[in-house]
Order: structure tokens, then C-alpha cells, then sequence
């Protein structure tokens, strides 16, 4: 019954990519397919997280793709993996609640969202090297097709960039793919490879290509100007958010290839990698916290946490991966719904010629949910994700404490970066005088985000509350 | 007596073919005339080819087997895609088909004898034939006065002469120009520098047909200005018998000298890839785009092939295959795109396409995105095969220089699938035959077909080519 219930958990996704294309152009088609394959999977995850085992991982299916060269793919899933996807599947979800009349109607972007969404699910439920290559691979052509049609028009060598190191990460992992071919004959599992004894110089060739393959996912320095500044002009939030995603398939791939076992080889180079990433937290903060725009703002809250996320995976160990995942599903849910917000409340003040500072005046619903969830991300104690956060940042500081010290410095730096753009947000001076005019968030959508908030609530006192 | 005749009768339906074609007055509406026939001859030969397939066409000079057979059966499918388009495109152009016909009849004749032969002379006077059956085809719907094809026939005299010089100091080794004794001779007279120099000039003679750098600007240059149906028929149909000709001379004649050449052909695969990535890049013409994109892809089965072991063909074959493929469909939606009856010549007139013909574009960025080896499409098990003979082998900087050059290929890509996508369009495109959605579509099919069970595709080929290795 569960692998059936995973066959289509990979399937859905695509079966409504296909349904999609074939609907109608201009009609609200497309996005009722979207909505569909969402709400069916996000029942299956459900499903699937109360019927499978908590400690073992259930395996689908394996069949050989190729039979020349022993290739067989496996899928399978554990509570993380169904915690991580349920997630997902939240913050798109979330996202489609804020597009317009226009953006619902719009096929193409759909049919790339769902086509995305295929390649994230297979991503998680990859359990071998090949079928992760094909997910991860996969999602660079819709992520491309969404900003270039949400993007601004003017940044297109920006996104050539985007594309082409994007494009040079695959390739990076297709070369740790044919390492682990050469050496262990043919397909891994991802099990297998995070606790395999490699000889030193296959281990540095395969760690050093996977590596760089997902480091290029999350916008690392000096990388990660070309994805914020394409980023910044998304309008469309299922584009932001999925665009938003990318870094997380960054940290699902060292989530599942990280070494358990750390030979000498790989043990000195983690004290580099952690100055690298610390660095850049850093750096990232302090330009979340000279922009002037939110959504560039909340870019670099997400790279940030992102970042802590790796830090977390390289510098504790195995029993901290359980709260990195609960922190990781409700900063998920939280910053789809701040980028959903903001862009809605954008999207209202460019048509009333709003300036930006004020932007929240007169919009008091939307105002009470937006400050709610910046809350939650400037790490005020009302969601689960601040004690799994102080879980983890103690288990830094009890590493090393210039680490933790560091690794703290950024994050309140973002939070407050984010506080203070809220503050600019509701600034009264800058407002114009007639704020009858401006129509703030409609009841369905405030229902809708009041149920996230109730999520959220819930997860507070039992991050998995919903599995029986 | 018969039965040798019988045994002919693929090639005799072609010649049939040429001299009906011959007989059609170019005076009248000739096209459809000169495509039926064409078509008859090429159904025909390729039935007959189909069924006697391991008999020698020609006693003692060609043999018959199953490489030869995929060979051959992949040259007639290119043909009869070809016919298919190319009759449209001349039907609305309104010029005579019958030099075209005629050409291609011809191509198809010398390819299944090259493909098939087992004696160096009837190699090289195959390879003499399509050197000026090419002059002949690319001078095809030329309406200025046409420098290039003057170029390309002085470098095919100079071709010829070089052949006939090699042949004739093969020859005179042991007064034999079949491969079995051939390579018995090099074998034992492999160190004269004659004999080497012999081989390097039929090699060098194959990459210049083939295309590969420092010998390709014959085929980016001339093919960026040609019809269509040229550059079609270019990009399709003769590469195939070179590749099985080059296959065949390298397995059958040049093995004992392989490890002299091995330098030679990595070096000329490695120039050619980065010659083909580059130059896709460097300018707006589609057709030299694509032209540069397919010495880029032809090089990389070069580069895999190049050992001329059974593991490394069955490999080239298979991306060599997938190239084809995804070139079938990219030459079908390039035929369903026209503006009040011209055809699409440069990337800015794909801007907007996405909004007109949405399938095709959808179609021509799903080929693209195969090329580049993106999966889950067809092209990524070729790319895949190829990176992993390449490190299994141990050429680790060759798979490293092969991801810089699909890097800035996929910029060439890039260029054309942001005109189709994401640039506005005012072009009023022309409706497309029903018939080329049909095509697109089993091309389509088949690579979903395939890239499910890929298995069937290298099993297959594996089988193949165990016959050439035996």
C-alpha cells in the first residue's frame, strides 16, 4: 500500500503537468489542476507520515534503467523526507493563495510550477545517486522558465549566468556520479556513499564535486548576487518561492551525501568550509540589511538560514538532523507566507501608486498576518522554529563558541533587518491621506492564512501533530 | 545469376530511380513527379535492403550484417523524413526537385555501398562519388553567384587526389585493396612511412567529410547559407555511412596502427568540440548554429569512439543515435515554422513563436534541453554514457574540458530558446502541416519509449556491434 502510495506521490505531480497542458488557455484551468495535485499529495504525505515506521525508511520500488551498466533506481522515504515534502508542498500551496486573476490564468507558469514540483518530490524520494542527479538536474528548466517569464526583462545575462553555473553544478555532479560508477561499478545509494570507506583520492573527487554541485544551489559569495538580483523582481510569488527553493535542494543534497563517518581528509577541510560559510552569513546579513527592499530583505533571510541549516548538517552530528527538519518545515511555511504577503501588498500599492515605506497602512488584516509571521522570523519564541533553532545554536556553541557567536551575529542581524523593514512598512508619515482606496487581503485569503497560522500554532507544542 | 541479381536489387532500385528521375522534363511541374520517384526507389531499395540484409550486395566487395544493416536502415529513415519535408518546402519555393532527388538518390546509392564495402577501392571511389555529389548538392537553390561551392570543389579535388594516392600506395604492398589482406599487409609493413602517410590521408579525407575541425568549414560555413532541405539532408543523412565507413576501415584495415592515431583522433575530437561549442555561440544564422552544434555532438561520439574497442562503439552509437533522433525532430519543427512561406533563417525570427505555435516550441526546447543532456530527456543517456566511459577510463581532464564546452553550448541554446519564449514577436507564422505534428510526435514517442527502458537501445547495439568485433 505505501509504495503504491509513493509511486503516486511521484506520479501526481506529473499526471497534473500533462493535464495542465492540455487545459485551456486564459481560464482558471490550470490553476485548479495546480491547486488539485497539491491538496491530493499534500493527503498522501499525511498518509504516508502516520503509516510509515519512524525509525526505518520505506523503500518503493528498484528497477534497472540500464542493464549494461548496473543501474538500479530505488525511491523511498522517512519522516524527514515526508516532513520536508509536506513542507514544500505548504509553501507552494501558500504561494498560490497570493497570484492574481492574471497569474492564475496564466498556463505556462503553471505547467512549470507543477513540472518543478515533480523534480522536487522525485529529489526527496530519490534514495540512489542516479534518480537524485535526474531530480536535481531537472529543476534548473522550469526554474529558468519562471524567472525568465517573472522576472525583470533587463536582467537577461544576469539569468544567462544563472543558467549556465547552475548548469556547471549538474555537471559537477554528473562527474561525482561517474566517480562512484568507476569505483563501486555502478549505481549508490545515498546511504551507501554517506558511510563508505573511499580511497583518498576518489573521496575528494566525488565529496569535492558534490559538493560544489550543491554549494552552487545556495547563493554563496561570490555567487550569490546573480540569483538575489533576479530574484528581487519576481512579482510572482509561487515563482519567488519556488525560485526560494532552489538553496533547499542545495541542503537536501548534504543532508543525504555528508559523510557520517569523517576521515582525516574530509575532517580538515570542515574548518574552511565553516570560516566560508560563516563569512558569508555575515556579508549576506549586512546586505540584507542596507537594501531598502523587503523582498531583497527576505532573500537574504532565507540564504541565511539556508546557510545555517548546512552549517548545522557539516558541524553536528546525526541527532540533530530531526530538529534542523522541524525548523526547516516552519521556516518553509513562514517564508512563503512573509514572501506571499509582501508581494500581495506590493502588488496593491503599485496600483494605487503606493509608496513603498508606507505600504501597510490601510491594510490592517494583512498588516496583523505579515507581523505575525516576521516574528516568527526574526525569532521571537512563538513558533516551534525558535526552541529547534536554540537546539541547534547551543549544540554550535557547544562545538566552538566564536562559531555559535558568529553564526548568532547573522541571524539577528537579518531579524532585525526585517523588524526594521516592518517598522518602515507602517510608517505613517510617508502615507497618503486617502487609504480608503487601498483594498486590503480578501476574507478567503486571510481564512487561508489564518489556517496556516493555526499550523503553525499546533506545531508549536507537537511538531507532528498531524500524524496519527 | 539470379540470385546475385536479386541480392543487387537494393541498389539497383536506386539506380532505376536516378535514371527515371533523369528522364522528368525540368519544363514542367516537376516536384511532385520527382519526390514520388524518389520515394518508390528509396521504399524499394530499403525493403529490399531490409531483406537481404546479411547477402553481399556486390560479391566478394561488400558483405551484409546487422551493423550494416542499422547503418543503412538509419540513412533510409533520414531520407524519408527528408523527402517528406522537403517536398513542401519545394513545392511553396516553386524550383525544380529533380537536382536534388537525383543528389540525394545518389548519396543514398554510394552510402550503402560505402557503408557495406569490405575493399578499399570501392570505399574510395564511394568517398570520390559523395565528394562531388556534395558540390553538386550544395550548389541546390543558390541564387547569387556561389564562391563557397567553388571552395568546397577545389578541396574536393584535392580529397580525391589524395585518395587516389593512398589507394594506389596501399595497393602496392601486396596488389590488394581488400581489408582482410590490407591489414594483414600494414600489420607486417606498418613501420613504412609511406603506408602511414597512405592511412593518414583516407583518415584525414573521412574528417573532412565528416566535418570535424580543422576541416569543418565546409560544413558550418556552406551549411549556414543552404536551403534547408540541404542543410537537412547534410545534417542527417551521410554522416551516418561515414561514421560506419570510419567504424569499418578503422576495425577492419588501420587496427594495427591505431595506437599512432590515437593522438591524432583525440585531438581532432577535442578541437572539434571546442570549435563546435564556440562557434555555436558566434553568431545569429540558425542553420550555422545548428551546423556547429552537430560538429560539437559528432565530436563527442569521436571522442568516445576513438578507441574503436566493442564498449567504447556501442557507446558513441548510442549517443550517436540520440543525436539523430532529437536532430529528426529539431529539422521536423524547423520545417513547421515559416513566415508567409520563408522559412526561419535567423535567431530573432523565433521571437514571439511561443505565442503562435506553442507545441512546436515547447517541442524545439525540449530537443534543446536533450542536446545539452538534461534528464529526464533522451540526450542525458548519451551524456551520461559518454562522462562515464570518459573518467572510467581515466580521462578525467577530457570529461572536465567536455562540461566547459556544454557549458558555453548551452549558451548558443540559451540565445534561441529566450527568442522563442521571452522575446515579443509581431511574425504571423504560416500554418503547419498536420503531417509534421505527426512526425514531431513519434519522434517524441519513441525517445519517451526509450529513455524509459534505455536498456533495449545499448542491448541492442551491443548485439550490433559484437558482429563488426567478431
Amino acid at each position: 500500500m505505501i509504495e503504491y502510495l509513493l509511486f503516486s506521490l511521484l506520479v501526481v505531480p506529473l499526471l497534473g503537468c500533462f493535464f495542465a497542458l492540455m487545459a485551456k488557455k486564459n481560464e482558471y484551468n490550470t490553476f485548479n489542476i495546480c491547486i488539485f495535485t497539491l491538496l491530493s499529495n499534500i493527503v498522501m504525505i499525511l498518509f504516508l507520515l502516520s503509516a510509515i515506521n519512524m525509525e526505518q525508511s520505506v523503500f518503493l520500488y528498484s528497477f534497472h534503467w540500464l542493464r549494461n551498466i548496473k543501474t538500479e533506481i530505488t525511491f523511498g522515504i522517512d519522516v524527514n523526507a515526508a516532513l520536508l515534502l509536506l513542507s514544500i508542498y505548504l509553501a507552494i500551496l501558500i504561494s498560490l493563495i497570493g497570484l492574481t486573476h492574471n497569474q492564475r490564468k496564466n498556463k505556462f507558469e503553471i505547467i512549470n510550477a507543477l513540472y518543478f514540483l515533480w523534480n522536487i518530490t522525485g529529489l526527496i524520494l530519490a534514495r540512489d545517486m542516479i534518480s537524485f542527479y535526474v531530480f536535481f538536474a531537472g529543476q534548473l528548466l522550469p526554474v529558468y522558465m519562471l524567472l525568465e517569464i517573472s522576472g525583470n526583462i533587463r536582467k537577461t545575462p544576469m539569468l544567462y549566468l544563472f543558467f549556465i553555473f547552475n548548469f556547471a553544478s549538474i555537471l559537477c555532479l554528473m562527474i561525482s556520479l561517474a566517480f562512484t560508477y568507476k569505483f563501486y561499478n555502478g549505481n549508490m545509494l545515498l546511504a551507501q556513499i554517506s558511510l563508505a570507506d573511499m580511497p583518498k583520492r576518489v573521496a575528494i573527487c566525488i565529496w569535492l564535486s558534490a559538493c560544489l554541485a550543491f554549494i552552487a544551489r545556495i547563493p554563496i559569495w561570490p555567487f550569490h548576487y546573480w540569483i538575489s538580483s533576479i530574484s528581487a523582481t519576481i512579482k510572482n510569488p509561487t515563482a519567488y518561492t519556488i525560485s526560494n527553493m532552489l538553496p533547499l535542494t542545495g541542503l537536501w543534497g548534504f543532508l543525504s551525501f555528508w559523510p557520517l563517518r569523517h576521515p582525516e581528509y574530509v575532517a580538515k577541510t570542515i574548518p574552511l568550509a565553516v570560516i566560508f560559510i560563516l563569512l558569508t552569513m555575515c556579508f549576506i546579513a549586512l546586505i540584507g540589511l542596507a537594501h531598502k527592499d523587503f523582498i531583497r530583505k527576505l532573500f537574504s533571510y532565507s540564504t541565511i538560514y539556508s546557510l545555517f541549516f548546512v552549517l548545522s548538517i557539516i558541524v553536528l552530528n546525526e541527532k540533530y538532523k530531526t530538529n534542523m527538519i522541524y525548523s526547516l518545515f516552519i521556516f518553509m511555511i513562514v517564508n512563503s507566507s512573509m514572501t506571499t504577503l509582501n508581494l500581495m501588498a506590493s502588488e496593491e500599492g503599485k496600483e494605487m501608486r503606493y509608496n513603498h515605506r508606507s505600504i501597510l497602512i490601510g491594510m490592517p488584516k494583512l498588516t496583523r498576518l505579515l507581523v505575525f509571521f516576521v516574528f516568527i522570523a526574526a525569532g521571537l519564541p512563538i513558533s516551534s522554529m525558535f526552541w529547534n533553532n536554540f537546539v541547534l545554536i547551543s549544540a554550535i556553541f557547544r562545538r566552538s563558541f566564536v562559531v555559535g557567536a558568529w553564526c548568532v551575529s547573522a541571524i539577528s542581524v537579518i531579524g532585525l533587518a526585517l523588524l526594521y523593514e516592518l517598522y518602515l512598512m507602517l510608517d505613517e508619515q510617508e502615507a497618503l491621506p486617502d487609504k480608503s482606496e487601498i483594498a486590503d487581503i480578501s476574507e478567503r485569503k486571510q481564512i487561508a492564512f489564518i489556517m496556516v497560522i493555526f499550523i503553525l500554532f499546533l506545531s508549536f507544542f507537537d511538531p507532528l501533530w498531524f500524524v496519527f | 545469376m539470379i540470385e546475385k541479381l536479386i541480392y543487387f536489387s537494393p541498389l539497383a532500385a536506386i539506380i532505376i530511380g536516378i535514371l527515371s528521375l533523369l528522364l522528368v522534363n525540368r519544363k514542367d511541374n516537376d516536384v511532385r513527379r520527382c519526390f514520388h520517384i524518389t520515394r518508390i526507389s528509396l521504399i524499394i531499395s530499403f525493403v529490399f535492403s531490409v531483406i537481404f540484409f546479411n547477402k553481399s550486395m556486390i560479391e566478394n566487395f561488400t558483405v551484409g550484417n546487422h551493423f550494416t544493416l542499422l547503418s543503412t536502415g538509419l540513412m533510409y529513415i533520414g531520407s524519408f523524413l527528408l523527402m517528406f519535408f522537403s517536398e513542401k518546402w519545394f513545392l511553396s519555393m516553386k524550383i525544380s526537385a529533380k537536382s536534388f532527388c537525383v543528389g540525394v538518390l545518389i548519396a543514398i546509392f554510394v552510402g550503402s555501398l560505402m557503408i557495406s564495402s569490405v575493399n578499399l577501392g570501392l570505399t574510395v571511389i564511394c568517398m570520390s562519388v559523395a565528394l562531388i555529389d556534395n558540390v553538386f548538392l550544395l550548389q541546390i537553390g543558390q541564387t547569387k553567384k556561389y564562391e563557397g561551392g567553388k571552395f568546397y570543389l577545389y578541396a574536393a579535388m584535392f580529397c580525391i587526389f589524395l585518395l587516389v594516392f593512398a589507394t594506389f600506395q596501399l595497393y602496392h604492398i601486396d596488389n590488394t585493396l581488400f581489408f582482410e589482406s590490407l591489414r594483414q599487409n600494414i600489420k607486417m609493413y606498418q613501420v613504412s612511412g609511406f603506408t602511414f602517410i597512405s592511412v593518414a590521408c583516407i583518415i584525414t579525407v573521412l574528417m573532412f567529410l565528416i566535418g570535424f575541425s580543422p576541416l569543418h568549414f565546409w560544413s558550418t560555413e556552406l551549411l549556414s547559407s543552404a536551403i534547408l532541405p540541404i542543410f537537412t539532408y547534410f545534417t542527417l543523412i551521410p554522416t551516418v555511412s561515414y561514421f560506419a565507413s570510419l567504424i569499418h576501415l578503422n576495425i577492419y584495415v588501420f587496427a594495427p596502427m591505431l595506437d599512432k592515431f590515437s593522438f591524432f583522433y583525440k585531438a581532432i575530437a577535442l578541437i572539434s568540440i571546442g570549435v563546435g561549442a564556440v562557434g555555436a555561440c558566434s553568431g545569429q544564422n540558425i542553420r550555422k548554429m545548428f551546423a556547429y552544434s552537430s560538429l560539437f555532438h559528432q565530436a563527442v561520439v569521436f571522442l568516445v569512439l576513438q578507441r574503436f574497442s566493442l564498449g567504447s562503439s556501442v557507446l558513441s552509437m548510442a549517443y550517436y543515435i540520440i543525436y539523430l533522433l532529437t536532430m529528426y525532430g529539431i529539422c521536423a519543427c524547423l520545417f513547421g515554422l515559416k513566415v508567409k512561406g520563408e522559412y526561419l533563417f535567423m535567431v530573432s525570427e523565433f521571437n514571439g513563436v511561443s505565442r503562435r505555435r506553442p507545441y512546436i516550441s515547447a517541442i524545439i526546447v525540449m530537443f534543446l534541453f536533450s542536446l545539452l543532456g538534461f534528464p529526464p530527456l533522451m540526450g542525458f543517456l548519451g551524456t551520461f554514457t559518454s562522462f562515464n566511459d570518459l573518467v572510467s577510463h581515466g580521462h578525467l581532464w577530457q570529461s572536465f574540458y567536455l562540461c566547459l564546452m556544454l557549458l558555453i553550448l548551452s549558451y548558443a541554446y540559451l540565445q534561441l530558446i529566450r527568442a522563442i519564449y521571452f522575446e515579443e514577436g509581431k511574425e504571423i507564422f504560416d500554418r503547419a502541416d498536420r503531417s509534421i505534428y505527426m512526425v514531431i510526435f513519434l519522434n517524441t514517442l519513441i525517445m519517451i519509449l526509450l529513455i524509459l527502458q534505455p536498456q533495449y537501445l545499448l542491448n541492442m547495439l551491443a548485439g550490433i556491434l559484437g558482429d563488426v568485433f567478431v
